[in-house]
């Protein structure tokens, strides 16, 4: 007799963690479904026409302005390198003026199996600038996360889940923060131009 | 005349006459204590302090004019720290999710919303903020002290503390 209310107790709980699963399962399938119907949309990333290389130079990327470009762009020639997501390597470069102070900053970083672009693409509300454009020939997104601060970065396509990022920063766009994209989109082309055609 | 670690400091502690060095003095009321070589901060630096830390630290402050170069390599060195933190933020959030299950989805979509986009809370706006913030401050303390020692510019030094590697 005393089993009795024990066990509908039970069978109740179990009922109950049934439904919660069934809840979860339909989410979770009702995600999988609008992902499914969603990536049926077409891309609003164009597809790349003339790929380029990024995994042959995802441990190199402090190759990717030469010295000259570097000059160029007023950098200081020695770039500093460090660890980037998913064993690549991002290079910096800085502006240092004769007092110490850090006036430019550059970073490269690139992915080498990831959709980056439509990434970003799917953030778009969510940054204070969204632009999608080209560099070169090749399909990019410029965004910013604060529009009171001059930075600004510039992701492209360079090819199917092959990506290079440029962040730049520069204190003499403080008074006009946009001009870093104008400047962030010259570094990021001369970057791409210096990425080795995909065989 | 030039203030650093290299031994020129005592230039800076005894001031000359003409370059006119201020007395140490309050900004905003309250007593401060301490040895004749702190130079008065700016209202400037007052009021990013304030603005950083509360009212109250912006109240009244000096600068230690013997620590003041260093500290300003350290901010700068702190500031260039917060930003490269802030692109690997920005990396992250542009990772795709490992699987098209809702789990993963929503997983990848609040770590990019966290991560690096605009909203107040987020990791890289808020690195990026901060690494502001330190900057203008190492600014208005620089300026402080070249208006103090009378100089172009100032001989810092070339390292910033333990800890702070950039």
């Amino acid at each position: 007799m005393r089993t009795r209310p024990v066990a509908s107790l039970i069978v109740a709980g179990c009922l109950i963690l049934l439904a919660s699963c069934g809840d979860d399962s339909d989410a979770g399938q009702s995600s999988g479904s609008n992902q499914s119907s969603s990536s049926s949309v077409v891309s609003p990333i164009p597809p790349v026409q003339n790929p380029r290389d990024v995994a042959a130079m995802a441990d190199r990327t402090c190759e990717l302005l030469t010295a000259q470009q570097v000059e160029g762009f007023g950098l200081d020639l020695s770039p500093l390198q460090s660890d980037g997501l998913f064993g690549t390597v991002d290079c910096e470069w800085r502006t240092t003026t004769s007092d110490r102070r850090v006036v430019k900053r550059l970073f490269v970083s690139v992915f080498t199996n990831n959709p980056t672009l439509e990434v970003v693409y799917n953030r778009r509300d969510g940054f204070a600038s969204f632009e999608l454009t080209t560099v070169g020939e090749y399909p990019a997104t410029v965004t910013r996360s604060n529009a009171d601060l001059p930075v600004c970065s510039v992701d492209i396509k360079a090819a199917e889940r092959q990506s290079v990022t440029v962040t730049y920063r520069s204190d003499e766009f403080d008074n006009d923060p946009q001009q870093a994209c104008v400047v962030g989109k010259q570094v990021a082309e001369a970057v791409l131009m210096n990425l080795p055609p995909k065989a | 005349m030039s203030v650093g670690s290299d031994g020129r400091i005592g230039e800076a502690l005894n001031p000359p006459a003409s370059a006119g060095a201020p007395e140490v003095t309050s900004l905003e009321g309250g007593s401060l204590l301490g040895p004749s070589t702190l130079l008065p901060a700016s209202r400037d630096t007052g009021s990013i302090l304030a603005q950083t830390l509360g009212a109250d630290a912006g109240q009244s402050f000096m600068i230690d004019v013997e620590h003041a170069p260093q500290s300003i390599v350290d901010l700068e060195a702190a500031a260039n720290y917060l930003e490269q933190r802030a692109n690997v933020a920005r990396g992250l959030a542009n990772i795709s999710p490992p699987g098209v299950d809702g789990v993963s989805l929503n997983a990848v979509k609040e770590i990019g919303k966290w991560a690096a986009d605009s909203g107040t809370n987020n990791l890289a706006a808020t690195l990026l903020a901060g690494a502001q913030q330190l900057r203008t401050l190492a600014a208005k303390l620089r300026e402080d002290l070249q208006a103090y020692l009378q100089v172009d510019q100032l001989d810092l030094p070339s390292e910033a503390s333990g800890g702070l590697d950039e």
